[in-house]
């Protein structure tokens, strides 16, 4: 139950940011997107998609995490362009869709992986400052 | 297992003595209980023969393998009785933590918490053993340091 409830969050935090990124960006930039009901709809299913791919690490708590990461990249990519290639039957797709969710997909997942890599190193150097304290202190 | 209690107002030191026959399941969590009070722990080796009362502080990790919990200290490894939950439960204030589904580790005994390339964090023990820290459990254990240091 806690689980679903994190995901739900999850996907109305990230949904909210990304739907006002693109608001803000096509404001900025003077942009229309003719299909502004669609792409919506598809930021939604790709958000939900993409959320329940990277809750999953819990479940893989025993493989290394680097190769979980790149796993999760490979699920999510592969299944958003599974999902063009499918769409691309029934209605007319961007001939730039693929490029265009390539980077917008590969982009943030680099940004936040950094992060996390980043933060992954200062939580350990801060342990060791810790223990290192601990010791002295006893 | 027959008990008696005496109330003695004059009594110098208050005392418990256990008198027994045999040694079975009662005595031995009779034993294990009254050894918490003197902050010891019955450990007994691999081939349950010999016997040593072990001071929590000297254990560098706990760890259950095949139901058995087994406390590792610097250079010998002893099977002890108690569950991991339990352990925690009473030996959890020393300095143990958890580190994954199945041990406990002497935070006093770590040498450093190391990277690996694969984003793993293992534990150095003092003994230069390594142990790996779970990442279900990281930000527990991370926690637990945080107020241990506090405390101190």
């Amino acid at each position: 139950m806690k689980m679903i409830k994190e995901y739900l969050l999850s996907v109305c935090v990230v949904y909210t940011i990304l739907a006002l990124g693109k608001v803000l960006i096509e404001g900025i930039g003077g942009m229309q997107d003719p299909y502004y009901v669609m792409n919506f709809g598809i930021l939604f299913v790709i958000t939900c998609y993409a959320a329940f791919i990277l809750f999953m690490h819990r479940i893989f708590h025993k493989v290394p995490l680097l190769f979980v990461m790149i796993g999760q990249y490979v699920l999510v990519i592969g299944g958003v362009m599974a999902g063009i290639f499918i769409m691309s039957k029934f209605m007319e797709v961007s001939p730039a869709a693929y490029r265009d969710m390539f980077i917008q997909i590969t982009l943030p997942y680099i940004v936040f992986a950094g992060i996390y890599y980043i933060s992954y190193f200062r939580e350990i150097k801060k342990a060791n400052e810790i223990i290192k304290a601990i010791k002295e202190i006893s | 297992m027959k008990i008696n209690i005496y109330h003695e107002p004059n009594l110098k030191e208050n005392h418990v003595d256990l008198h027994y026959n045999k040694t079975d399941e009662e005595t031995v969590a009779v034993k294990q209980y009254l050894s918490a009070f003197q902050g010891l722990i019955p450990g007994k080796d691999e081939e349950m023969e010999r016997e040593k009362m072990l001071i929590p502080g000297e254990i560098l990790y706990i760890e259950v393998v095949d139901r058995k919990t087994y406390a590792y200290l610097k250079d010998s490894v002893w099977r002890i009785s108690y569950g991991l939950q339990q352990f925690m439960e009473q030996f959890g204030a020393v300095g143990f933590a958890r580190n994954n589904k199945s041990m406990l580790v002497n935070i006093y005994h770590i040498k450093e918490l190391k990277a690996q390339i694969n984003m793993r964090v293992n534990i150095v023990m003092d003994n230069g053993e390594e142990i790996v820290l779970n990442r279900s459990y990281k930000n527990e254990f991370y926690k637990y340091l945080e107020k241990k240091v506090a405390q101190s």
